[in-house]
């Protein structure tokens, strides 16, 4: 009795667990092409056109061929469709392998379709169970997505990881584009009060030439891509770039640039002292005040001086504090550039509005709908900078300058 | 497979039955032909050992020495022996010597003048047995002599190496203790090998093995208890346990399994592994299984029952915890900082022995995002010119490495290398360049290999290797949610599982908290002051400082066993 019980419970447990297995998903590596990037462009006889990047396994870590020649890492198929779905099975025409986005990391979108609206491309990306949301999202600027993604780069042989190596190093060291991905996106999508920036990538040199394996094989590249500025979104549609210290302000908002150099101009000298900034921290701050909001951006930056062109004595301590506050002018200006250019284009892509709907959610009911059109631009935000500096390098005066 | 196992069952009871069938009739013809009779000596001496050949057979290693003793009335007289079993040094010296002498044939003659033939010439039965005490009492310099009168225990004693001497008349024979012959020396440990700490390992000889531990404990209270196993080979078989420590309900326990087992023959202590442990069904060691002295007496110390086995260079100890088959006797000599991080280190190598290639063929086949980018990129590069789905490779490498192993457990040393070398040419090497596998499953077979070999017991590895095979095959049908079902299920196993009554998992569990400082971390031996509460459940203190929590249980702890 008691073993026919035991073989019933074993039995039982097998069966529910074999019905339990969800993802009943049997597939080899041999049978799966690993899409890395996808681009999407404006079909020409359908709305989407998508650039499909698929790893070449063989070509990322084999060996080379007996023949000695190693083709591109990467493969790029393109179908178009009504959609993404009908775009992406339209491939089962030309690829040999089923697609997985599992390892998908960067989706390349281009200008012309991000200033049309990006929302309709978003869905997909979220709802499927197999693509990351975690994926980086980039604008081919003056570019269409494929061209972007078809440029060869030699560092990094596969193009996407090169564009997200680039932007995580660039905003971290050097602060003019930012790093966002589609989680970013999708949430600030759906608020008025913090609306989307995307890094746009631009392709330099000769373009034609940049498909080609020619690219590769000169040691300067005839053709790169590079991070160059952030786009502003007012709610789904591009409305404009942020170039240098705009771009370099919404950072400083933002608190996502966290050790770039600043430049200093010096005794009529532009850019004679370069400092590096160790870390920041902003602070956003909102009162309302007579029906109308007041924004205080408090923002703490350290930074060690890393060139001095120019002739300075840092063992002087009122010359030490006067590169302080000239620290402080010059971050301050970027970030007046960058409200200014958020307010002339009526988009609060720095999350003015979020703050006010956390510390002030009655107001922020009232004033949701218009916040970007009509409050944003004649709010009046109070920027206060506190820059110190920490170290001066090896030396305190310059060996060159007397 | 209802069905199915309703077939099984039906073959099974046929089969059972045909097997009882047989087995009464090997009683039957065992009853004839290997009971040794419970009779009693005859009193000519001539009879006796015409009775003797007849049932060795008149086999010429049974040796039968005549002599006479007395000068003028002579009575007769025969010393047996077994050729090789005894030392025949000892028998001239002591026991051929002091029979054969002239002293002591005049001092036999006077008492038989004196006492036994006052009536008439013939010697009674009363009056030989009288000269045989006289004989064990006042002539033989050997250290153990025994009286016997039947012939059971004659055989008994006759194949264990003693000389049993015959007196014509008497009914009785005294047995003399000259065992000897060919042994082997205590020799270093061969399958445990510590760096640190003593250097003896058990020999062959029950003797010997249970004078190994007598040096370590010098306790009266170190009981020994003497059973006879296997109805044929007659094996001396003996537990051991220290009285005031070990659990009676355990030391009973491994009695009655012992009475209960029904054999012709015990060549090793892992036969009696098998016919006592608890669970017959199952993959995991739940008896110990080891050749160190040092090991045993730590056992003993913990309550734990020792079982030696004549003949078997092996001891077993019970009951056995999954925990003791991660513990090596290193982990006591060494520091215990660094024992802690070894320990930690063997839990995850049985983990990684077992489930490595099956999570290599889960994330492969099922699960391609669970590995970083460049990774799976990397194996899909390898696996790209593999004809093979990867549960296939994984199962033609790991097979390939059993039998590898397997050829070369056996074969001579000098050949054994030429079979690893040619195992490791054509696994490591060919086959990847004719892209029969990827060098990766290489890796993981060779990861999995030397994790299993990191695991100080062999009964546990065994196991691993087993377990390896299930869960390659669940991940293959279901992914990593199969292994954490087969995960699962091991688990459930092992908590079901018991030593001699003690919980398999204890002290995790249930948990025994005062246990647990001598599990997966070793804290220092002056935190050891528990026994295992589940084992030694009267006498569970081994310090003598008594924590002023502990004073209720007091008293017991007379003897000072300090680990």
């Amino acid at each position: 009795m008691k073993s026919k019980k035991h073989y019933f419970f074993i039995i039982n447990i097998v069966c529910t667990s074999l019905l339990l297995s969800g993802c009943w998903s049997y597939r080899e590596l041999t049978d799966i092409a690993f899409v890395i990037a996808i681009g999407i462009d404006e079909g020409e006889k359908q709305p989407y056109k998508l650039s499909f990047q698929l790893i070449n396994p063989k070509n990322v870590a084999g060996e080379p061929q007996k023949s000695g020649i190693i083709g591109p890492a990467t493969v790029i198929y393109q179908s178009e469709g009504d959609n993404l779905f009908t775009a992406n099975r339209a491939t089962t025409q030309q690829v040999s392998r089923r697609l997985y986005y599992a390892h998908t990391s960067l989706v390349v979108i281009s200008e012309k379709l991000a200033r049309k609206g990006i929302r309709d491309v978003l869905d997909i990306l979220t709802r499927s169970p197999e693509f990351r949301p975690t994926a980086d999202i980039v604008i081919a600027k003056d570019s269409s997505a494929e061209d972007l993604l078809n440029v060869l780069t030699p560092l990094d042989q596969i193009n996407a990881d090169k564009i997200q190596k680039t932007l995580k190093y660039s905003e971290q060291l050097y602060g003019k584009t930012t790093k966002t991905n589609i989680n970013d996106i999708v949430s600030e999508l759906i608020s008025n009060g913090n609306l989307p920036i995307i890094s746009g990538f631009k392709i330099e040199g000769d373009r034609k030439k940049a498909k080609s394996s020619e690219n590769i094989l000169n040691q300067k590249p005839l053709s790169t891509i590079h991070a160059d500025s952030i786009a502003l979104f007012k709610n789904e549609k591009l409305v404009t770039w942020a170039e240098g210290a705009a771009a370099r302000g919404i950072n400083w908002i933002l608190g996502n640039t966290s050790q770039p150099a600043v430049n200093i101009d010096w005794a009529d000298k532009k850019g004679a002292i370069s400092i590096q900034i160790l870390r920041s921290n902003s602070q956003i701050k909102t009162e309302v005040k007579n029906n109308k909001p007041i924004i205080t951006i408090n923002l703490k930056a350290e930074g060690n001086v890393a060139e001095v062109n120019t002739y300075l004595d840092l063992s002087r301590e009122e010359e030490f504090i006067k590169l302080q506050s000239e620290l402080e002018k010059v971050i301050k200006n970027e970030i007046n550039e960058a409200i200014k250019l958020g307010k002339k284009y009526k988009t609060d892509v720095f999350s003015f509005g979020d703050h006010i709907r956390i510390s002030h959610p009655k107001y922020w009911k009232k004033v949701q709908d218009h916040w970007n059109d009509d409050i944003l631009p004649t709010a009046e935000i109070k920027i206060n900078v506190d820059a110190s500096l920490r170290l001066t390098g090896l030396k305190t005066k310059s060996d060159v300058y007397q | 497979m209802g069905f199915w196992s309703r077939q099984t069952k039906k073959r099974k009871n046929d089969k059972n039955k045909k097997q009882q069938t047989k087995m009464e009739k090997l009683e039957e013809l065992a009853g004839t032909a290997f009971d040794i009779p419970y009779e009693q000596l005859k009193q000519s001496l001539e009879e006796n050992i015409d009775y003797l050949k007849k049932v060795t057979g008149n086999s010429p290693d049974i040796l039968y020495r005549e002599i006479e003793i007395g000068k003028r009335y002579t009575i007769k007289s025969t010393i047996v022996t077994t050729l090789g079993l005894v030392d025949t040094q000892l028998i001239n010296d002591f026991i051929l010597n002091s029979l054969m002498t002239q002293p002591f044939h005049e001092k036999i003659e006077e008492y038989i003048k004196e006492k036994v033939r006052q009536e008439d010439d013939k010697l009674t039965n009363s009056s030989a047995e009288l000269i045989l005490t006289e004989i064990e009492k006042k002539l033989l310099p050997i250290s153990h002599v025994k009286r016997v009168s039947n012939w059971s225990a004659i055989f008994k004693y006759l194949l264990t190496g003693k000389a049993v001497i015959f007196l014509d008349g008497a009914k009785s024979a005294l047995i003399t203790s000259t065992q000897g012959g060919e042994q082997r020396s205590i020799t270093e440990p061969q399958k445990e090998v510590s760096i640190f700490g003593p250097k003896d390992s058990f020999t062959e000889s029950i003797v010997t093995n249970i004078s190994l531990i007598r040096k370590r404990i010098r306790n009266p209270n170190l009981w020994v208890e003497s059973f006879t196993i296997g109805k044929v080979s007659q094996t001396d078989i003996r537990i051991m346990y220290i009285n005031e420590i070990a659990n009676e309900e355990i030391v009973e326990e491994v009695r009655q399994r012992l009475n209960k087992i029904d054999i012709d023959q015990i060549l090793d202590a892992s036969f009696l592994q098998q016919f006592i442990q608890d669970k017959v069904f199952t993959s995991f060691p739940t008896i110990y299984y080891t050749e160190r002295p040092d090991v045993v007496t730590a056992n003993l110390m913990e309550g734990r029952v020792a079982i030696f086995v004549d003949g078997s260079p092996f001891a077993l100890t019970v009951p056995a915890l999954f925990l003791e088959f991660f513990q090596s006797v290193d982990d006591y000599y060494a520091r215990f900082d660094i024992i802690i991080f070894l320990r930690f280190l063997r839990i995850a190598l049985f983990f990684i022995a077992m489930i490595l290639p099956a999570t290599y063929v889960a994330i492969t086949t099922f699960h391609q995002e669970m590995a970083p980018t460049l990774l799976i990129i990397a194996i899909a590069a390898q696996r790209e010119a593999v004809p093979f789905p990867a549960y296939f490779e994984a199962l033609l490498m790991e097979i390939t490495f059993e039998v590898l192993r397997e050829a070369g457990s056996r074969l001579p040393r000098a050949i054994g290398q030429a079979v690893s070398i040619v195992g490791a040419l054509v696994i490591g090497q060919a086959a990847i360049q004719a892209n029969i596998v990827s060098p990766a499953m290489v890796i993981i077979v060779s990861l999995t290999a030397i994790s299993n070999f990191a695991i100080p017991s062999f009964d546990m590895a065994i196991a691993t290797r087993i377990i390896r095979f299930i869960l390659m095959t669940l991940a293959a049908v279901m992914g990593i949610y199969g292994i954490v079902c087969g995960l699962m299920f091991m688990c459930i196993h092992l908590n079901s599982l018991r030593s001699f009554g003690v919980p398999y998992m204890e002290p995790f569990a249930p948990v025994t908290v005062r246990s647990l400082g001598d599990t997966v971390v070793r804290l220092p031996l002056m935190y050891h002051k528990y026994r295992p509460k589940m084992i030694a459940k009267k006498n569970t203190k081994r310090v003598s400082a008594v924590n002023s929590e502990q004073q209720s249980d007091k008293g017991k702890n007379k003897n000072s066993e300090k680990g």
